[in-house]
Protein backbone atom coordinates (compact mmCIF):
# COMPACT_ATOMS: atom_id res chain seq x y z
CA UNK A 1 0.00 0.00 0.00
CA UNK A 2 1.71 3.27 -0.81
CA UNK A 3 1.83 5.42 1.84
CA UNK A 4 -0.80 8.58 2.17
CA UNK A 5 0.89 11.73 1.12
CA UNK A 6 -1.01 13.84 3.88
CA UNK A 7 -3.23 13.91 7.28
CA UNK A 8 -6.45 14.08 5.09
CA UNK A 9 -5.22 10.95 2.63
CA UNK A 10 -4.82 8.62 5.71
CA UNK A 11 -8.09 9.34 7.21
CA UNK A 12 -9.49 8.71 3.62
CA UNK A 13 -7.20 5.58 2.94
CA UNK A 14 -8.56 4.72 6.87
CA UNK A 15 -11.97 4.95 5.71
CA UNK A 16 -12.12 3.64 2.12
CA UNK A 17 -10.42 0.51 3.58
CA UNK A 18 -13.28 0.14 6.33
CA UNK A 19 -16.05 1.00 3.67
CA UNK A 20 -14.81 -1.67 1.17
CA UNK A 21 -14.74 -4.15 3.73
CA UNK A 22 -18.10 -3.38 5.26
CA UNK A 23 -19.95 -2.09 2.60
CA UNK A 24 -21.75 0.16 5.08
CA UNK A 25 -20.92 4.00 5.46
CA UNK A 26 -22.15 4.13 9.18
CA UNK A 27 -19.71 1.31 9.92
CA UNK A 28 -17.29 2.59 8.17
CA UNK A 29 -17.37 5.60 9.70
CA UNK A 30 -17.76 4.24 13.47
CA UNK A 31 -14.62 2.15 12.92
CA UNK A 32 -12.42 5.10 11.06
CA UNK A 33 -13.40 6.90 14.39
CA UNK A 34 -12.81 4.65 16.69
CA UNK A 35 -9.32 3.23 14.47
CA UNK A 36 -8.23 7.02 15.34
CA UNK A 37 -9.30 7.29 18.81
CA UNK A 38 -7.24 4.05 19.84
CA UNK A 39 -3.99 5.11 18.46
CA UNK A 40 -4.66 8.26 20.77
CA UNK A 41 -5.51 6.40 23.94
CA UNK A 42 -2.49 3.96 23.18
CA UNK A 43 -0.13 6.12 21.61
CA UNK A 44 2.16 3.66 19.82
CA UNK A 45 5.81 4.68 20.02
CA UNK A 46 8.28 4.66 17.40
CA UNK A 47 5.87 3.26 14.56
CA UNK A 48 7.68 3.21 11.72
CA UNK A 49 4.39 2.96 9.68
CA UNK A 50 1.23 5.09 11.10
CA UNK A 51 -0.60 3.96 7.78
CA UNK A 52 -0.11 0.00 8.49
CA UNK A 53 -1.03 0.29 11.97
CA UNK A 54 -3.88 1.59 11.83
CA UNK A 55 -4.85 -0.13 8.49
CA UNK A 56 -4.72 -3.38 10.59
CA UNK A 57 -6.75 -1.95 13.47
CA UNK A 58 -9.49 -0.93 11.06
CA UNK A 59 -9.79 -4.42 9.50
CA UNK A 60 -9.76 -5.41 13.04
CA UNK A 61 -12.66 -3.52 14.25
CA UNK A 62 -13.90 -4.50 10.47
CA UNK A 63 -14.12 -8.34 10.99
CA UNK A 64 -15.33 -7.46 14.49
CA UNK A 65 -18.32 -5.89 13.06
CA UNK A 66 -18.84 -8.63 10.17
CA UNK A 67 -18.72 -11.20 13.22
CA UNK A 68 -20.94 -9.39 15.40
CA UNK A 69 -23.46 -8.68 12.38
CA UNK A 70 -23.19 -12.28 10.84
CA UNK A 71 -23.24 -9.96 7.18
CA UNK A 72 -21.40 -10.63 4.67
CA UNK A 73 -20.26 -7.41 2.75
CA UNK A 74 -22.69 -6.25 -0.42
CA UNK A 75 -20.65 -5.33 -3.50
CA UNK A 76 -20.17 -1.90 -3.36
CA UNK A 77 -22.02 0.20 -5.61
CA UNK A 78 -19.98 2.81 -7.99
CA UNK A 79 -18.39 5.36 -5.79
CA UNK A 80 -19.23 9.00 -6.19
CA UNK A 81 -16.44 10.27 -8.14
CA UNK A 82 -15.72 13.88 -8.03
CA UNK A 83 -16.97 15.84 -10.51
CA UNK A 84 -14.33 16.05 -12.85
CA UNK A 85 -14.35 18.50 -15.86
CA UNK A 86 -10.69 17.43 -17.19
CA UNK A 87 -10.85 14.27 -20.13
CA UNK A 88 -9.57 10.79 -18.93
CA UNK A 89 -6.70 10.19 -19.94
CA UNK A 90 -6.70 6.95 -21.07
CA UNK A 91 -4.53 5.16 -18.71
CA UNK A 92 -7.22 6.66 -16.06
CA UNK A 93 -10.17 5.03 -18.31
CA UNK A 94 -8.88 1.56 -18.51
CA UNK A 95 -8.33 1.91 -14.67
CA UNK A 96 -11.44 2.30 -14.32
CA UNK A 97 -12.81 -0.28 -16.42
CA UNK A 98 -11.01 -2.61 -15.09
CA UNK A 99 -12.04 -1.86 -11.24
CA UNK A 100 -15.81 -2.07 -13.18
CA UNK A 101 -14.99 -5.43 -14.53
CA UNK A 102 -13.69 -6.78 -11.19
CA UNK A 103 -16.86 -5.43 -9.37
CA UNK A 104 -18.99 -7.00 -11.88
CA UNK A 105 -17.11 -10.24 -11.18
CA UNK A 106 -17.37 -9.98 -7.14
CA UNK A 107 -21.23 -8.89 -7.78
CA UNK A 108 -21.97 -12.58 -9.22
CA UNK A 109 -20.62 -14.15 -6.14
CA UNK A 110 -22.71 -15.88 -3.78
CA UNK A 111 -22.73 -13.80 -0.26
CA UNK A 112 -20.29 -15.98 1.27
CA UNK A 113 -17.87 -16.59 -1.40
CA UNK A 114 -17.22 -12.49 -1.04
CA UNK A 115 -16.72 -12.30 2.34
CA UNK A 116 -14.10 -15.19 2.43
CA UNK A 117 -12.33 -13.33 -0.27
CA UNK A 118 -12.27 -9.79 1.30
CA UNK A 119 -11.44 -10.80 4.52
CA UNK A 120 -8.47 -13.41 3.38
CA UNK A 121 -7.67 -10.46 0.75
CA UNK A 122 -7.70 -8.34 4.13
CA UNK A 123 -5.27 -10.84 5.78
CA UNK A 124 -7.22 -12.58 7.89
CA UNK A 125 -6.71 -15.85 9.22
CA UNK A 126 -8.60 -18.74 8.80
CA UNK A 127 -9.62 -18.30 12.72
CA UNK A 128 -11.23 -15.06 12.08
CA UNK A 129 -12.45 -16.15 8.77
CA UNK A 130 -14.30 -19.24 10.76
CA UNK A 131 -15.69 -17.15 13.29
CA UNK A 132 -17.26 -14.56 10.57
CA UNK A 133 -18.66 -16.95 8.41
CA UNK A 134 -19.33 -19.57 10.90
CA UNK A 135 -17.43 -22.71 9.51
CA UNK A 136 -14.92 -25.32 10.64
CA UNK A 137 -11.32 -23.41 10.64
CA UNK A 138 -10.27 -26.47 8.72
CA UNK A 139 -12.75 -26.16 5.77
CA UNK A 140 -11.77 -22.03 5.09
CA UNK A 141 -9.12 -23.37 2.77
CA UNK A 142 -11.46 -25.64 0.68
CA UNK A 143 -14.39 -22.67 0.65
CA UNK A 144 -11.37 -20.25 0.00
CA UNK A 145 -10.13 -22.06 -3.00
CA UNK A 146 -13.76 -22.33 -4.76
CA UNK A 147 -14.33 -18.98 -3.99
CA UNK A 148 -10.98 -17.74 -5.49
CA UNK A 149 -11.96 -20.27 -8.11
CA UNK A 150 -15.69 -19.08 -8.54
CA UNK A 151 -14.67 -15.15 -8.85
CA UNK A 152 -11.68 -16.03 -12.18
CA UNK A 153 -14.57 -17.90 -13.66
CA UNK A 154 -17.08 -15.04 -12.92
CA UNK A 155 -14.60 -12.52 -14.59
CA UNK A 156 -13.39 -14.53 -17.11
CA UNK A 157 -17.12 -14.94 -18.01
CA UNK A 158 -17.24 -11.32 -17.92
CA UNK A 159 -14.55 -10.58 -20.30
CA UNK A 160 -16.00 -13.73 -22.77
CA UNK A 161 -19.63 -13.74 -22.32
CA UNK A 162 -20.92 -16.81 -23.42
CA UNK A 163 -23.90 -16.54 -26.21
CA UNK B 1 6.89 -38.07 10.78
CA UNK B 2 3.11 -38.46 9.93
CA UNK B 3 2.91 -39.99 6.44
CA UNK B 4 0.89 -38.85 3.67
CA UNK B 5 -1.31 -41.68 3.02
CA UNK B 6 -3.70 -39.97 0.58
CA UNK B 7 -2.68 -36.54 -1.83
CA UNK B 8 -4.12 -33.95 -0.26
CA UNK B 9 -7.08 -32.01 -1.65
CA UNK B 10 -7.14 -28.42 -2.99
CA UNK B 11 -8.40 -27.09 0.23
CA UNK B 12 -5.31 -28.44 2.05
CA UNK B 13 -3.40 -27.17 -0.64
CA UNK B 14 -4.60 -23.36 -0.41
CA UNK B 15 -4.25 -23.79 3.49
CA UNK B 16 -0.92 -25.12 2.75
CA UNK B 17 -0.27 -21.94 0.70
CA UNK B 18 -1.48 -19.59 3.71
CA UNK B 19 0.63 -21.41 6.42
CA UNK B 20 -2.89 -22.59 7.86
CA UNK B 21 -1.75 -26.18 8.59
CA UNK B 22 -0.35 -27.35 11.60
CA UNK B 23 3.09 -27.82 11.98
CA UNK B 24 3.95 -31.35 11.44
CA UNK B 25 0.75 -31.32 8.55
CA UNK B 26 2.82 -29.06 6.82
CA UNK B 27 6.18 -30.71 7.29
CA UNK B 28 4.33 -34.35 5.99
CA UNK B 29 2.99 -32.26 2.86
CA UNK B 30 6.07 -30.77 2.23
CA UNK B 31 7.69 -34.06 2.40
CA UNK B 32 4.97 -35.78 0.33
CA UNK B 33 5.20 -32.96 -2.46
CA UNK B 34 8.59 -33.43 -3.44
CA UNK B 35 8.17 -37.08 -4.55
CA UNK B 36 4.21 -36.85 -6.21
CA UNK B 37 4.14 -34.47 -9.15
CA UNK B 38 0.33 -34.85 -9.67
CA UNK B 39 0.26 -32.70 -6.40
CA UNK B 40 3.12 -30.41 -7.33
CA UNK B 41 0.72 -29.54 -10.65
CA UNK B 42 -2.34 -29.19 -7.91
CA UNK B 43 -0.54 -26.91 -6.02
CA UNK B 44 0.74 -25.11 -8.69
CA UNK B 45 -2.62 -25.06 -9.90
CA UNK B 46 -4.16 -23.55 -6.64
CA UNK B 47 -1.55 -21.21 -6.66
CA UNK B 48 -1.80 -19.60 -9.36
CA UNK B 49 -6.05 -19.37 -9.03
CA UNK B 50 -4.85 -17.83 -5.75
CA UNK B 51 -2.72 -14.73 -7.64
CA UNK B 52 -5.32 -14.34 -10.08
CA UNK B 53 -7.88 -13.55 -7.43
CA UNK B 54 -5.31 -11.49 -5.47
CA UNK B 55 -5.00 -9.59 -8.36
CA UNK B 56 -8.31 -9.07 -8.96
CA UNK B 57 -8.81 -7.95 -5.38
CA UNK B 58 -6.06 -5.92 -5.37
CA UNK B 59 -7.33 -3.58 -8.36
CA UNK B 60 -10.62 -3.11 -6.18
CA UNK B 61 -8.53 -2.21 -3.07
CA UNK B 62 -6.58 -0.32 -4.86
CA UNK B 63 -9.53 1.60 -6.06
CA UNK B 64 -11.59 1.51 -2.93
CA UNK B 65 -8.46 3.55 -1.88
CA UNK B 66 -8.16 6.49 -4.12
CA UNK B 67 -11.90 6.85 -3.93
CA UNK B 68 -12.94 9.74 -3.16
CA UNK B 69 -15.08 10.72 -0.29
CA UNK B 70 -17.18 13.57 0.10
CA UNK B 71 -16.56 16.11 2.18
CA UNK B 72 -19.52 15.26 4.52
CA UNK B 73 -18.19 12.17 5.37
CA UNK B 74 -14.58 13.23 5.71
CA UNK B 75 -15.45 15.56 8.19
CA UNK B 76 -18.28 13.75 10.13
CA UNK B 77 -15.45 12.33 12.40
CA UNK B 78 -14.85 15.43 13.40
CA UNK B 79 -18.23 15.51 15.25
CA UNK B 80 -17.32 13.93 18.57
CA UNK B 81 -14.19 16.05 19.06
CA UNK B 82 -16.33 19.13 18.74
CA UNK B 83 -17.50 19.14 21.72
CA UNK B 84 -14.05 19.30 23.16
CA UNK B 85 -12.83 22.18 21.60
CA UNK B 86 -14.50 25.04 22.83
CA UNK B 87 -16.41 27.11 20.27
CA UNK B 88 -17.35 30.31 22.37
CA UNK B 89 -17.26 33.59 21.79
CA UNK B 90 -13.54 35.11 21.25
CA UNK B 91 -11.97 36.28 24.48
CA UNK B 92 -11.06 39.83 24.35
CA UNK B 93 -7.43 39.88 24.86
CA UNK B 94 -4.92 41.48 27.14
CA UNK B 95 -3.56 44.15 24.28
CA UNK B 96 -0.44 42.07 24.05
CA UNK B 97 -1.81 39.29 23.28
CA UNK B 98 -3.71 40.78 20.74
CA UNK B 99 -1.01 41.76 19.06
CA UNK B 100 0.06 38.06 18.52
CA UNK B 101 -3.52 37.89 17.13
CA UNK B 102 -2.76 40.24 14.92
CA UNK B 103 -0.27 38.50 13.55
CA UNK B 104 -3.10 35.69 12.52
CA UNK B 105 -5.42 38.63 11.36
CA UNK B 106 -3.26 41.45 10.05
CA UNK B 107 -3.07 39.67 6.68
CA UNK B 108 -6.72 39.95 4.48
CA UNK B 109 -5.88 39.03 1.23
CA UNK B 110 -7.97 37.98 -1.25
CA UNK B 111 -7.19 35.47 -3.76
CA UNK B 112 -8.15 36.02 -7.85
CA UNK B 113 -8.32 33.49 -9.68
CA UNK B 114 -5.74 33.45 -12.27
CA UNK B 115 -3.33 35.75 -10.12
CA UNK B 116 0.04 34.22 -8.89
CA UNK B 117 -0.26 33.22 -5.49
CA UNK B 118 1.73 36.10 -3.80
CA UNK B 119 1.05 36.40 0.29
CA UNK B 120 0.74 40.25 -0.41
CA UNK B 121 -1.96 39.39 -3.31
CA UNK B 122 -3.90 37.09 -0.41
CA UNK B 123 -6.96 38.20 1.44
CA UNK B 124 -7.43 35.54 4.62
CA UNK B 125 -10.19 35.30 7.12
CA UNK B 126 -9.81 34.03 9.97
CA UNK B 127 -10.20 34.93 13.72
CA UNK B 128 -8.74 34.09 16.77
CA UNK B 129 -11.02 32.06 19.09
CA UNK B 130 -9.53 31.22 22.22
CA UNK B 131 -5.67 31.35 23.75
CA UNK B 132 -4.68 30.36 26.51
CA UNK B 133 -1.20 30.57 28.25
CA UNK B 134 -0.34 26.94 29.39
CA UNK B 135 2.66 25.04 30.60
CA UNK B 136 3.99 21.87 28.80
CA UNK B 137 6.97 19.47 30.04
CA UNK B 138 9.71 18.20 27.54
CA UNK B 139 7.91 15.12 27.65
CA UNK B 140 4.80 16.72 26.44
CA UNK B 141 6.51 18.44 23.93
CA UNK B 142 8.52 15.46 22.78
CA UNK B 143 5.20 13.32 22.76
CA UNK B 144 3.75 15.88 20.84
CA UNK B 145 6.38 16.26 18.30
CA UNK B 146 6.09 12.34 17.79
CA UNK B 147 2.53 13.04 16.75
CA UNK B 148 3.28 15.70 14.09
CA UNK B 149 5.74 12.77 12.73
CA UNK B 150 3.28 10.53 12.81
CA UNK B 151 1.05 12.04 9.98
CA UNK B 152 -1.57 11.27 12.78
CA UNK B 153 -4.74 13.96 11.58
CA UNK B 154 -4.04 17.21 13.04
CA UNK B 155 -7.60 16.93 15.08
CA UNK B 156 -6.70 14.39 17.00
CA UNK B 157 -3.41 16.16 18.00
CA UNK B 158 -4.95 19.01 18.84
CA UNK B 159 -7.15 17.25 21.22
CA UNK B 160 -4.24 15.47 22.90
CA UNK B 161 -2.30 18.95 23.12
CA UNK B 162 -5.85 20.39 25.06
CA UNK B 163 -6.01 17.45 27.54
CA UNK B 164 -2.51 17.93 27.71
CA UNK B 165 -2.67 21.18 28.48
CA UNK B 166 -5.57 20.71 31.11
CA UNK B 167 -4.12 18.14 32.77
CA UNK B 168 -0.61 20.70 33.47
CA UNK B 169 -2.76 23.58 34.39
CA UNK B 170 -4.33 21.24 37.04
CA UNK B 171 -0.64 20.11 38.26
CA UNK B 172 0.91 22.99 37.86
CA UNK B 173 3.93 21.55 36.18
CA UNK B 174 5.96 23.84 34.35
CA UNK B 175 9.25 23.57 31.88
CA UNK B 176 8.20 25.45 29.22
CA UNK B 177 5.74 28.32 28.57
CA UNK B 178 3.83 28.03 25.52
CA UNK B 179 0.52 29.27 23.82
CA UNK B 180 -1.86 27.54 22.61
CA UNK B 181 -4.27 29.13 19.61
CA UNK B 182 -7.20 27.87 17.61
CA UNK B 183 -7.81 29.66 14.44
CA UNK B 184 -11.07 28.81 12.43
CA UNK B 185 -12.60 30.57 9.76
CA UNK B 186 -15.79 28.72 9.10
CA UNK B 187 -17.65 25.47 11.42
CA UNK B 188 -17.48 23.48 11.57
CA UNK B 189 -13.64 23.98 10.21
CA UNK B 190 -10.52 23.66 12.17
CA UNK B 191 -7.40 24.93 11.81
CA UNK B 192 -5.96 23.54 14.83
CA UNK B 193 -2.09 23.62 15.74
CA UNK B 194 0.45 21.12 15.61
CA UNK B 195 4.05 21.66 17.06
CA UNK B 196 7.78 21.49 16.81
CA UNK B 197 10.54 21.75 19.25
CA UNK B 198 12.54 24.54 16.96
CA UNK B 199 9.39 26.61 16.88
CA UNK B 200 6.82 25.96 18.81
CA UNK B 201 3.16 25.72 18.19
CA UNK B 202 2.76 25.41 14.58
CA UNK B 203 -0.83 25.58 12.63
CA UNK B 204 -0.87 22.35 10.25
CA UNK B 205 -0.88 22.88 6.59
CA UNK B 206 -3.46 21.85 4.12
CA UNK B 207 -6.29 23.00 1.48
CA UNK B 208 -10.25 21.99 2.63
CA UNK B 209 -12.91 22.54 0.11
CA UNK B 210 -15.65 23.61 1.85
CA UNK B 211 -18.85 24.87 1.40
CA UNK B 212 -19.24 27.61 4.30
CA UNK B 213 -22.23 28.14 5.95
CA UNK B 214 -22.92 31.95 5.03
CA UNK B 215 -25.43 32.74 7.16
CA UNK B 216 -24.27 30.60 10.12
CA UNK B 217 -20.80 32.55 9.85
CA UNK B 218 -22.96 35.92 9.72
CA UNK B 219 -24.71 35.14 12.98
CA UNK B 220 -21.42 34.45 14.57
CA UNK B 221 -19.48 37.10 13.46
CA UNK B 222 -21.93 40.03 13.94
CA UNK B 223 -23.08 38.40 17.60
CA UNK B 224 -19.80 38.87 18.40
CA UNK B 225 -19.64 42.53 17.05
CA UNK B 226 -17.88 41.80 14.47
CA UNK B 227 -18.28 44.66 11.41
CA UNK B 228 -17.09 41.47 9.27
CA UNK B 229 -20.15 40.12 6.70
CA UNK B 230 -19.17 37.07 4.17
CA UNK B 231 -21.09 38.11 1.41
CA UNK B 232 -24.50 36.04 0.07
CA UNK B 233 -22.86 35.31 -2.89
CA UNK B 234 -20.62 32.75 -0.97
CA UNK B 235 -23.72 31.13 -0.75
CA UNK B 236 -23.39 27.64 -2.20
CA UNK B 237 -19.93 28.27 -3.69
CA UNK B 238 -17.05 25.92 -3.09
CA UNK B 239 -14.35 27.54 -1.06
CA UNK B 240 -10.72 26.35 -0.70
CA UNK B 241 -9.60 27.37 2.03
CA UNK B 242 -5.21 26.68 2.71
CA UNK B 243 -4.14 26.96 6.10
CA UNK B 244 -0.12 27.82 6.14
CA UNK B 245 2.16 26.68 8.94
CA UNK B 246 2.11 29.63 11.91
CA UNK B 247 4.26 29.19 14.45
CA UNK B 248 3.67 31.12 17.88
CA UNK B 249 6.37 30.66 20.22
CA UNK B 250 6.08 32.94 23.71
CA UNK B 251 8.38 33.13 26.66
CA UNK B 252 9.06 35.05 29.82
CA UNK B 253 12.15 36.73 30.29
CA UNK B 254 12.62 38.19 33.58
CA UNK B 255 9.28 38.87 34.41
CA UNK B 256 8.17 40.39 30.87
CA UNK B 257 6.30 37.96 27.99
CA UNK B 258 7.94 37.89 24.73
CA UNK B 259 6.11 36.36 21.76
CA UNK B 260 6.87 35.45 18.29
CA UNK B 261 4.67 34.77 15.64
CA UNK B 262 5.57 33.23 11.93
CA UNK B 263 4.17 31.71 9.28
CA UNK B 264 1.95 32.43 6.46
CA UNK B 265 -1.50 33.50 6.62
CA UNK B 266 -4.01 31.24 5.45
CA UNK B 267 -5.61 32.11 1.99
CA UNK B 268 -9.09 31.79 0.81
CA UNK B 269 -10.04 31.21 -3.25
CA UNK B 270 -13.03 31.38 -4.13
CA UNK B 271 -14.71 29.38 -6.95
CA UNK B 272 -17.43 30.41 -9.19
CA UNK B 273 -19.27 33.56 -9.65
CA UNK B 274 -18.37 35.39 -6.75
CA UNK B 275 -17.27 38.99 -7.17
CA UNK B 276 -14.23 39.17 -5.52
CA UNK B 277 -14.47 43.38 -5.51
CA UNK B 278 -17.46 43.12 -3.55
CA UNK B 279 -15.91 40.54 -1.26
CA UNK B 280 -12.94 42.74 -0.68
CA UNK B 281 -15.35 46.08 -0.27
CA UNK B 282 -17.34 44.18 2.42
CA UNK B 283 -14.05 43.48 4.17
CA UNK B 284 -13.32 47.24 3.87
CA UNK B 285 -15.36 48.42 6.99
CA UNK B 286 -13.17 45.79 9.33
CA UNK B 287 -10.24 47.85 8.30
CA UNK B 288 -12.21 51.42 8.14
CA UNK B 289 -10.73 51.92 4.49
CA UNK B 290 -10.62 50.25 1.57
CA UNK B 291 -8.81 46.75 0.70
CA UNK B 292 -6.82 46.73 -2.71
CA UNK B 293 -6.32 43.27 -4.10
CA UNK B 294 -2.72 43.66 -4.12
CA UNK B 295 -0.02 45.64 -2.67
CA UNK B 296 2.00 45.73 0.48
CA UNK B 297 0.91 43.15 2.63
CA UNK B 298 2.91 44.86 5.36
CA UNK B 299 1.15 48.28 4.65
CA UNK B 300 -1.99 46.61 5.59
CA UNK B 301 -1.39 46.20 8.82
CA UNK B 302 -1.93 50.11 9.06
CA UNK B 303 -4.88 51.82 10.07
CA UNK B 304 -6.12 48.24 11.88
CA UNK B 305 -8.37 48.70 14.35
CA UNK B 306 -8.81 47.56 17.62
CA UNK B 307 -11.71 48.31 18.31
CA UNK B 308 -13.34 45.87 15.95
CA UNK B 309 -13.86 42.20 17.93
CA UNK B 310 -11.40 41.02 15.49
CA UNK B 311 -8.34 41.17 17.52
CA UNK B 312 -6.24 43.90 16.02
CA UNK B 313 -3.60 45.67 16.93
CA UNK B 314 -3.53 49.69 16.74
CA UNK B 315 -0.34 50.79 15.07
CA UNK B 316 0.37 54.39 15.11
CA UNK B 317 2.23 56.48 12.25
CA UNK B 318 3.94 54.78 9.39
CA UNK B 319 6.54 52.64 11.30
CA UNK B 320 9.70 52.40 10.93
CA UNK B 321 11.39 50.57 8.24
CA UNK B 322 14.28 47.90 9.43
CA UNK B 323 16.52 45.38 8.53
CA UNK B 324 16.39 41.65 9.39
CA UNK B 325 19.34 40.06 8.22
CA UNK B 326 18.33 41.33 4.11
CA UNK B 327 14.93 41.08 4.72
CA UNK B 328 12.97 44.41 4.81
CA UNK B 329 10.29 44.77 7.98
CA UNK B 330 8.84 47.39 9.92
CA UNK B 331 8.65 48.33 13.49
CA UNK B 332 5.67 49.74 15.07
CA UNK B 333 4.60 51.07 18.42
CA UNK B 334 1.50 49.95 18.93
CA UNK B 335 -1.09 50.71 22.34
CA UNK B 336 0.63 48.52 24.79
CA UNK B 337 3.17 47.34 23.10
CA UNK B 338 5.59 46.98 19.87
CA UNK B 339 5.81 44.87 16.74
CA UNK B 340 8.20 44.31 13.91
CA UNK B 341 6.40 42.65 11.03
CA UNK B 342 8.63 41.27 8.29
CA UNK B 343 8.02 39.07 5.38
CA UNK B 344 10.88 36.03 4.36
CA UNK B 345 10.18 34.58 0.93
CA UNK B 346 6.04 34.33 1.25
CA UNK B 347 6.35 34.18 4.95
CA UNK B 348 5.14 36.78 7.34
CA UNK B 349 7.01 37.13 10.58
CA UNK B 350 6.04 39.21 13.83
CA UNK B 351 7.62 39.64 16.57
CA UNK B 352 5.57 41.70 19.28
CA UNK B 353 6.59 42.55 23.42
CA UNK B 354 6.96 45.08 25.96
CA UNK B 355 10.61 45.34 24.83
CA UNK B 356 11.91 48.17 23.02
CA UNK B 357 12.99 48.19 19.03
CA UNK B 358 16.61 46.88 19.45
CA UNK B 359 15.23 44.01 22.03
CA UNK B 360 12.87 43.32 19.60
CA UNK B 361 15.60 43.34 16.45
CA UNK B 362 17.54 40.94 18.38
CA UNK B 363 14.68 38.46 18.49
CA UNK B 364 14.07 38.42 14.82
CA UNK B 365 17.47 38.60 13.86
CA UNK B 366 17.62 35.26 15.95
CA UNK B 367 14.79 33.74 13.92
CA UNK B 368 16.41 34.76 10.90
CA UNK B 369 19.96 33.11 11.45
Amino acid sequence: MTEPENLEGLYRSVYCRALYLTGDPTAAEDAAQETFARYVAHRPAGLRSPAAWLAQVVTRLCFDWMRRRRRAPEPRAELPEAPDTAPLPEEEAVRREEVARVRQALARLEPRDRQILLMRHASASYREIAAVVGCAENSVGQLLHRAERRLKDAYDEGEHPSR
Amino acid sequence: MTRVNIHPDEGEWRAYLDGELPPDRLAALRTHLSTCSACQARLAEVQAVSRFAGNLLGVLTEAAERAPVPADRLFAWVQPFKEEIPMGEPRRFKVRYALAAAAAAFALSLFVPGLRARAADWVSIFRVKESRIVRLSTDDVKAAERFTQSGLPDLILNRYLKEQVLTKEQSGETDKLMDLHDYGFTTPGYIPAGYSPQKGFWVDPGARALTPDVDGINALLASSGSKLQLPAELKGQTVRVAFRPITSFTWTKEGKELRVMEGEPPILSVSGNVDVNKLAASLGPVFGKEIGLSGDLLAQIKGLDLSSTLPLPVVQGQGQEVTIHGHKGTFYEAKGGNLIAWMSGSRVNLVSGSEPLAELLKVAESLEE
